[in-house]
Parts: structure tokens; sequence; C-alpha cells
């Protein structure tokens, strides 16, 4: 179960528009080795996870990995 | 035509050669801390993690406004949280934990009552359902101040 904060983790001030820079970084979000499928794969992986301290761990990463896309 | 540049490849391994061996270093205990402000700008809360690419190190700390303050203290939050996943017996972190937890609580709640909710559950403002009035964090309005 996942809550959402409608706010940015980080300041984000865009000074002037750059469509090629902003495909370059929203291929690295949402793109074939992006942070949305690592965040997936941490999901995931965690149910087969036999340490618990990394149970936590992988979830805490695999969330805060989506955060970008949010 | 030489087979390996047609194939765009150059030299060979060994079949069994492994890639690569990666080793992380474990994160020591007793460690000094970065304030929640400097941390956000360095991306790390731990100095001993303080590994800036190429020499390019960030130093331009954000301003004080209400916004900051509460990304510092998020991040500061969730550093001591992923560090606290592996290291839960360190009783010291575990206090800042606490400490920097409550903070953030504080400021979230003054947040929502100033500027409008951050979480749904806090939509109930003013005798109205307020969680579509205020900006989303990627419009430009709600990145104009601070």
């Amino acid at each position: 179960m996942f809550v959402y904060e409608k706010k940015l983790q980080y300041p984000v001030k865009i000074a002037a528009t750059n469509p090629k820079l902003a495909s370059v970084i929203i291929s690295q979000y949402g793109g074939p080795d992006g942070e949305l499928g690592a965040s997936l794969r941490y999901l995931s992986q965690r149910y087969s996870m036999p340490y618990p301290e990394l149970r936590g761990l992988l979830t805490d990463i695999g969330t805060e990995e989506s955060v970008p896309c949010n | 035509m030489d087979e390996n540049k047609s194939r765009g490849c150059c030299g060979k391994l060994p079949a069994m050669a492994p890639l690569a061996n990666p080793y992380v270093p474990w994160q020591p205990e007793d460690q000094d801390r970065y304030v929640a402000k400097t941390g956000l700008i360095r991306g790390t809360l731990f100095p001993c993690l303080d590994l800036p690419f190429l020499g390019m190190v960030n130093t331009e700390e954000k301003s004080d406004t209400m916004m900051h303050q509460l990304q510092a203290l998020g991040f500061a939050v969730q550093e001591l949280g992923l560090y606290l996943d592996t290291h839960g017996d360190d009783a010291e972190a575990a206090e800042l934990f606490r400490q920097y937890a409550e903070l953030y609580e504080a400021g979230i709640r003054q947040y929502a009552q100033d500027n409008g909710p951050m979480f749904q559950k806090q939509a109930y403002q003013n005798g109205r359902y307020s969680w579509n009035e205020t900006p989303w964090p990627w419009e430009y309005r709600a990145n104009q101040e601070g």
C-alpha cells in the first residue's frame, strides 16, 4: 500500500525548457533500464529475500526508486 | 572482412571469465552525519558515503522556505530509515530518526494548514474536499516560489 505525498522530493526550478534533455531524463525514469523498472524489481525480489533486514531495505529502496516517477 | 569487426566487438574473453567483481563497503556505525539541510544538497546524510561524481560538489544550499525545510527533513528521515534497516541496533541513529520524523510530521501538519493538503487524508479543509485545488508538484505554478 502506497500513500502519495503531494510534494517534490527535491526542489526543481526549470530555467529553460529543453525537449532533448527531457527525453533522456524521462527514459531514465520510465525507459527499459529506468528507475520505474528497478523499483518494481526491488519490490518483487523482496518476497523471496530470506534476510529480514534486507526485506525492509528492498521495500524501502523499491518505494524510493518510484519517487521520481511521481 | 574481419569477423570480429563485423560483429562490432574486439578482443576475446575465456568462456568462464567473470565480467566484473563489485564490492560494496559495509557502512560503519558511529559516523558523522550532515544536518538535514546539507544532506539534501549532497544527496546523502552520511559524509563517508559522499563521493561526488567527477569531483563535482553541490554546495548551493536551498533557501529556508517551508517546502525546502520539509524536503530536507523528509530526506533525512528517508536516509536514516534506509540506514536503520540494516543497522537496527544503532540507538543514536534511531533517536535521530525519531527526532527528524517528529519534526517532519509537525512540518507537514503546519504546511497543510497554510498551503493545502500534502496527503489525501488531510484533504478535508474549510468545509470541503480540497485535494484538487492546490497545484500538483509537476505543474509550473507549484514551483514558482523558493
